[in-house]
């Protein structure tokens, strides 16, 4: 268990550091973009993200890779701080907590892997 | 993880350092919460994601459901608690990463601060500027 814990803690936090830079530097555009935008017909064009752009950028290698590297890592990202939070509240027993949290960011990436893999 | 990095770690000495370790917990805890938000934003670019192999009307069903007020408000709180995230982010780099030098000269935590927050607006404004140019 011990072991364990040395093993993939530097992995786990290497994944929340590379979260949380994606997350800062490219984060508020995309929240933008996705959520206020493109919804409001601010700034960019009414078909930014229409059926064939957004196809045709997740086929393109850049567009597959930067769509898993956002999902996935913002996934991991979330789940470090989530476990911390859940811990500092005093839910015991961070076995499971590290469970919960870690499955959801890993099926998510899995998930997120299939259907890239799917469009392309 | 840095022991400057670990928000759980026990204060120094003192009752400054208690307060500044209170003070310290409150903002860890604030980062831990925004982190859900980074979470729900995530799901909601899977689910999209999820949508798009599903065929155009699906795709436009959930590009409906972003046009809602209750995702535009959503998406407006998530945007400012990002933008927040930029700045706690490099500050609490500034104080967790090793002494940077430029040119001989060790970077104030204040001046690693001022340059996370330019890269991270040229990259903002890069990304929007790159989607409106390919979209356009």
């Amino acid at each position: 268990m011990r072991t364990h814990e040395c093993f993939d803690a530097p992995i786990l936090s290497g994944l929340f550091c590379v979260g949380g830079m994606l997350s800062a530097l490219f984060g508020p555009a995309l929240v933008f973009v996705t959520g206020v935008a493109v919804p409001l017909g601010l700034l960019l064009p009414e078909d930014t993200m229409s059926y064939p752009n957004m196809l045709a950028f997740i086929q393109s290698g850049l567009g597959r890779a930067f769509v898993f590297s956002v999902i996935s890592l913002f996934l991991w990202h979330a789940a470090y701080r989530f476990r911390r939070l859940l811990n500092d509240a005093g839910i015991s027993g961070d076995f499971w907590v590290k469970r919960f949290c870690y499955r959801i960011a890993g099926g998510g990436t899995v998930v997120c892997a299939l259907l890239l893999l799917q469009l392309s | 993880m840095s022991r400057a990095n670990d928000c759980r770690r026990p204060t120094q000495d003192g009752q400054k350092d208690l307060s500044e370790g209170l003070s310290l917990r409150i903002r860890c805890g604030l980062h831990d919460t925004a982190a859900l938000f980074v979470f729900v934003y995530a799901m909601t670019l899977l689910v999209g994601l999820i949508r798009l192999t599903q065929g155009e009307a699906a795709w436009n069903g959930w590009l409906a459901a972003l046009h809602t007020p209750f995702s535009v408000g959503f998406h407006l709180i998530s945007l400012s608690i990002f933008l927040w995230h930029i700045h706690s982010w490099f500050s609490v780099g500034a104080r967790a990463l090793p002494p940077i030098r430029l040119h001989g000269k060790a970077l104030s935590p204040a001046s690693i601060v001022m340059r996370g927050l330019v890269t991270a607006l040229v990259a903002g404004v890069g990304l929007i500027a790159l989607i409106w140019r390919a979209a356009a």
